[in-house]
């Protein structure tokens, strides 16, 4: 009786040892699939114009009322997000916007939106500090750069050449425009898949 | 009179395996004295002129623990090893009062991954369970069972630290994403 115990309590130890490499390895997969699923750069759609295309001076008006030109060559880069002021996340992106501008050099920030009354427009621009000169309403725009879902953000160069595009939903996908302007990519999905690739 | 006694099979097990605790990290820590030292610096508890000598003060402080706490003298070496988990635990508990959560754990298995709750959480928990080794141990004579055993705790225990320590690694990363 006493050596079966023994052996019993043995060979329990020895399923405790097992069971806990196997929770290790699951831990360890958990990881690895962290690292494949973080966010790494801005989701570029399919439809819509193609990086490195050149894109047409678009007349739009601001909450002004006064004309901004968006696209076409510029002395500065423009930096255009989309937001509409039912959206969420485009509200807790708008800090993140308004500090990435501000660190950039040679850089325009527009917002863009359309739909809503020009009232909903001027009184969200209020709330959330947006100088209402840069605030333009235009459906051309996004219809023009493709946007199909909100917050979505788009980077023209000097030349009115886009360099950037793409779904937006947090500082991740924001920095990647402009990583993937500097870097000379089309966005930074395609200079991992050629890393991955070499 | 009944007194509150640890049954040796446990007491030894606990001894044996924060020595090989302490003796791993104070041997990661040489092999990594000077990552180490940013480490500690990072923390910015201690003047920086003095991180060097408190480098150093930490990792024989970790060796001693190590080899006291093999010997008849392992009471020294769970009041040394008390007093650093105890230390390790307030200064992890500074700095996530301060913000500096992104500073790196310096603890062994660990590396990169930031600084959270859980830290604090598990050196108390590691505070406790070396204390519970100086409580008065039952007399018993110790088999050859009472050593498989061991063998096969301390094996468990190895496991369960680096399960624990991934999961933690996990955690931080996947709190940096927010």
């Amino acid at each position: 009786m006493e050596t079966l115990i023994i052996a019993s309590n043995i060979l329990l130890w020895a399923i405790v040892l097992v069971l806990l490499i196997v929770v290790y390895a699951l831990a360890r997969q958990i990881g690895i699939l962290h690292e494949r699923v973080a966010p790494v750069g801005a989701l570029m759609p399919m439809n819509g114009p193609k990086i490195g295309e050149r894109v047409e001076p678009i007349k739009t008006d601001s909450l002004e009322q006064e004309k901004v030109i968006v696209g076409g060559p510029s002395d500065h880069r423009q930096f255009i997000f989309f937001l509409s002021p039912g959206c969420p996340v485009c509200k807790s992106l708008l800090p993140v916007v308004q500090m990435l501008s501000s660190d950039e050099d040679n850089l325009n920030l527009v917002y863009a939106s359309d739909g809503e009354t020009l009232k909903t427009h001027q009184q969200y621009a209020a709330d959330f500090n947006i100088p209402q000169q840069q605030y333009v309403l235009s459906t051309e725009l996004g219809m023009r750069l493709g946007v199909n879902k909100l917050p979505f953000a788009a980077l023209i160069d000097q030349h009115g050449v886009l360099r950037a595009r793409g779904l937006v939903n947090n500082r991740e996908h924001l920095e990647s425009l402009l990583a993937a302007d500097e870097m000379d990519v089309a966005s930074l999905q395609e200079y991992l898949g050629e890393q991955r690739a070499e | 009179m009944n007194t509150i006694g640890i049954d040796p099979l446990v007491q030894h097990t606990v001894l044996f395996g924060f020595a090989l605790v302490y003796g791993c990290s104070a041997i990661h820590k040489i092999r990594h004295y000077v990552i180490f030292r940013g480490t500690l610096e990072n923390y910015r508890l201690i003047p920086a002129g003095l991180s060097s000598a408190a480098t150093i003060m930490l990792i024989a402080a970790e060796l001693i623990t190590a080899l006291l706490l093999l010997t008849p003298m392992y009471l020294a070496g769970v009041a040394i090893g008390f007093t650093l988990q105890v230390a390790y635990c307030l200064a992890i508990s500074v700095n996530l009062a301060r913000g500096r959560v992104h500073i790196d754990c310096g603890c062994m298995g660990a590396d990169g991954e930031g600084i959270s709750i859980f830290h604090a959480v598990r050196n108390v928990l590691l505070a406790v369970l070396l204390a519970s080794a100086a409580l008065p141990p039952v007399i018993r004579e110790m088999g050859i069972l009472d050593g498989t055993i061991m063998v096969f705790a301390l094996l468990c225990s190895v496991v369960a630290w680096a399960v624990v320590n991934k999961m933690l690694s996990n955690y931080s990363q996947q709190a940096s994403w927010r």
